[in-house]
């Protein structure tokens, strides 16, 4: 079913819309909040908030991209409960993500940081767009889904080794476009 | 500093680029059995494979094994299932209100037995036994054929498809739900125990709107057969079975603990506080907050709140209502409760907004 349909039975307030969403979708969604949490119960727990808030937010709203959409939703979600629980081990695919692009952005003021990450979020998202499509697709699966290294090796058929080097310099990059962009000295 | 940032930079992607990305994962799909066809005609990766049968023919034994033995400690019963660390074990109060289940459905390659279920007020719990065929490998349905058998408690190494394939079995994926609009569901969320390759259980948990004595309503339960190495990518509702379990469920009532009211009705911004109504199921507590938006920009703010001494493992959800009105709704809480409550309101990084007493109405 194609995502303007299923736009469509939420639109229509029709209970199938969710069990449509889970279907197309309900693998990424989870799996996404699974690569934050690494809890499997608790990812189930964020990927049902998700489908709820999907469900509770269209209308008004009517995503052009339904999949990334609920997925964004879950991520948020799951980066919500990560933080609240203190007590939860740095070691999830979402810490190894940031570990590794940590030390590519800059060392910004405390303050405003909010508008800070939006403004650094403009810059990445422009920085992804000059990229090619399999560096951009790269990039995201890693730093946004939190994809593991032998994930994508799995998916594309190249080795862990070769996609940490192509990430390392897609790093590298991304510094020197901030750079150039101001965004560090 | 700038895990935060990056995290929150992050946040900020596109959804266009992040879609693109997603389709991307997608497309995979599509190409995974010609990659997987290249590699079987590679002389080790066809030594490799039969290796890995084996070892699977021998972990689905163990896997059978285990099975009968959790059957027999009822390791997969809806009291175990519901109990996890943050919640502790279901109250004895709600243990005893579990009701044994006889409805069944027989679908092409599979069968499934509602067994056990739980209702109150707020809540249906339901445990769910579906059967494979010979011949089927069963997964849930919100895994894919691309699921790692480890990432779901299945012995081996490998996909659900390159493992169906090496034992010339087709996969089938099941799924259970709840009528949303029937019981005015507020969220579902589904778990699986994997019991073996052809056996597992769910456990489904619902926070429902609509009350009555006896509750009359259907589960619904969906299956996908998926022909491995012949993988469609495109999603086809027609080839989706559907079928319906009727349902009967005698509901427990809650009863009422107080209603208690803001000391400072004002103090949080974009918000002006009504009442807050505890209720006890036998799963806990349930609260209920009520309100009047006044600034919707500054109430977009606020995520969730928390009461001193009370803990909610249930469905939480607070915001405005399809009438404008605001409401937060808690479920499943546990601990003291006084005659005054400290209502603690947290933005979206939790952090705390501001804080309100509510004293019991007399």
């Amino acid at each position: 079913m194609q995502d303007e349909e299923i736009v469509a039975l939420f639109l229509e307030r029709s209970e199938q819309a969710i069990e449509e969403l889970n279907r197309k979708y309900g693998g990424q969604i989870r799996r996404v909040a699974d690569h934050v949490l690494r809890d499997p119960e608790d990812a189930e727990e964020c990927a049902s908030d998700a489908c709820l808030q999907v469900w509770n937010s269209i209308p008004p709203r009517q995503p052009s991209h339904l999949g990334a959409y609920a997925c964004k939703i879950a991520r948020n979600l799951a980066i919500n409960r990560y933080r609240s629980n203190s007590a939860q081990k740095r070691n999830t695919l979402y810490d190894v993500a940031l570990d590794e692009l940590e030390e590519t952005v800059p060392a910004l003021s405390t303050v405003e940081t909010e508008a800070e990450a939006r403004e650094l979020a403009d810059y990445v998202n422009r920085f992804l767009r000059g990229l090619e499509r399999e560096d951009r697709v790269l990039f995201l699966r890693r730093y946004w889904f939190g994809d593991s290294l032998s994930e994508i090796a799995a998916s594309t058929g190249r080795k862990p080794h070769a996609l940490s080097v192509r990430l390392f310099r897609l790093r590298q990059k991304l510094q020197d476009y901030l750079k150039k962009e101001g965004m560090m000295a | 500093m700038n895990r935060k940032l990056v995290s929150n930079a992050l946040t900020g992607i596109d959804e266009e680029l992040i879609a693109d990305a997603l389709d991307f994962r997608v497309d995979e799909g599509s190409r995974a059995p010609e990659r997987k066809k290249n590699m079987a005609n590679h002389g080790s990766e066809k030594r490799r494979a039969s290796r890995r049968l084996v070892s699977l023919a021998l972990a689905a034994c163990l896997l059978l094994a285990l099975a009968v033995t959790a059957y027999a400690l009822n390791l997969f019963g809806l009291r175990e299932l519901y109990a996890n660390p943050n919640r502790g074990e279901m109250p004895a109060e709600a243990q005893a209100l579990i009701e044994e289940q006889e409805g069944f459905a027989q679908g092409e390659g599979f069968s499934c037995r509602v067994l056990e279920s739980y209702c109150d007020e707020n809540n249906v719990i339901l445990t769910l036994s579906v059967t494979a065929e010979a011949g089927y490998v069963l997964a849930d349905s919100s895994e894919d054929p691309f699921t790692e058998l480890q990432s779901i408690g299945l012995a081996g190494e490998g996909t659900l498809e390159e493992y169906a394939m090496g034992q010339g079995r087709k996969l089938i994926f099941v799924g259970a739900a709840l009528p949303w609009e029937d019981l005015g569901l507020r969220s579902e969320g589904m778990h699986t125990e994997y019991l073996s390759d052809g056996e597992l259980i769910l456990y489904l948990e619902a926070s429902k709107s609509v009350s009555a004595p006896v509750i009359e309503t259907v589960c619904r339960i969906t299956a996908q057969i998926v022909e491995p190495g012949n993988l469609d990518p495109e999603y086809d509702p027609a080839a989706i079975q559907r079928l319906e379990i009727p349902l009967t469920m005698r509901e427990s009532e809650g009863s009422e603990i107080g209603v208690y009211l803001p000391e400072e009705p004002e103090a949080i911004p974009g918000l002006r506080l009504g009442e807050l109504s505890l209720r006890r199921t036998p799963l806990g507590l349930t609260l209920r907050l009520t309100g009047t938006p006044t600034d919707r920009a500054a109430l977009g703010t606020l995520l969730t709140l928390r009461v001193e001494g009370l803990e909610f493992h249930g469905s939480g959800r607070m915001g405005v209502q399809p009438d404008g009105s605001f409401q937060a709704d808690f479920e499943q809480g546990q601990g003291e409760i006084g005659d005054s409550l400290s209502v603690s309101f947290l933005d979206w990084d939790k952090q705390p907004v501001g804080t309100v007493t509510f004293v019991r109405k007399k």
